[in-house]
């Protein structure tokens, strides 16, 4: 079914139905929006899921700005080696 | 160089916020320990949880190099460990890491000494990353 086919059925819906309509093709696109993706050359990228991201929890367990620990896990493992070819 | 590819995993691997998980094997002194472990090029040092720590048979009163954690980490304590890990089809392997108290984290490959032993590529769109060595 083409889009002209049904633009004459959703003009005659009303303002409220109209709103509606837009929230759930919103939704549609976001979440199952791959196969148009597909069509415009982005195969296998998942589509991005707003409701996914947004209503749930995300930690962050990356160990950042830790130039110090870095710094000493590095001396570490030298003298670990250094040790291990001494051997 | 020989490389291996990996699907993005962790608990939902279909998100779009599905992570680079690396399934490994950590060699400790009384056991193997088969993990997830978070490839992450964000963190400056790789993390093992105290539990896995303990998993492998690790004694933390006898481990006396202690790491100092100034960032996110900032308030658990951690100690040196060199643990031997075998990663795909590539040889054995050591990683050093900061062992901390904690265990509400995943083991994280970061840039000492992961990013150092092995090439890392992602293919973030794909949902996929690959790593050389």
């Amino acid at each position: 079914m083409s889009l002209s086919e049904v633009l004459p059925s959703i003009r005659a819906l009303n303002r409220q139905d109209k709103l509606r309509l837009i929230e759930l093709l919103a939704k549609d696109v976001a979440t199952s929006g791959r196969g148009q993706d597909d069509a415009d050359g982005q195969q296998g990228k998942p589509a991005l899921d707003m409701e996914t991201l947004v209503g749930r929890e995300h930690p962050v367990w990356t160990p950042y700005n830790e130039s110090e620990a870095a710094e000493q896990l590095n001396t570490y493992l030298v003298a670990h080696q250094g040790k291990n070819h001494a051997e | 160089m020989p490389s291996e590819r990996f699907s993005y995993g962790g608990r939902d691997p279909l998100s779009p916020s599905a992570l680079p998980f690396l399934p490994a094997t950590l060699i400790g002194t009384d056991a193997q320990v088969p993990v997830s472990a978070l490839v992450d090029s964000g963190a400056a040092i790789n993390v093992l949880p105290y539990d896995v720590g303990l998993q492998l048979g690790y004694d933390w009163d006898a481990n006396a190099m202690p790491i100092s954690l100034t960032g996110n980490f900032a308030p658990s304590e951690a100690k040196a460990l060199i643990v031997k890990a075998k990663v795909g089809r590539f040889p054995e392997v050591e990683f050093a890491f900061a062992w901390t108290t904690r265990n509400d984290i995943p083991v994280i490959l970061g840039q000492v000494n992961f990013f150092q032993e092995f090439d890392v590529r992602f293919f973030g769109g794909r949902r996929e990353f690959e790593i050389a060595r």
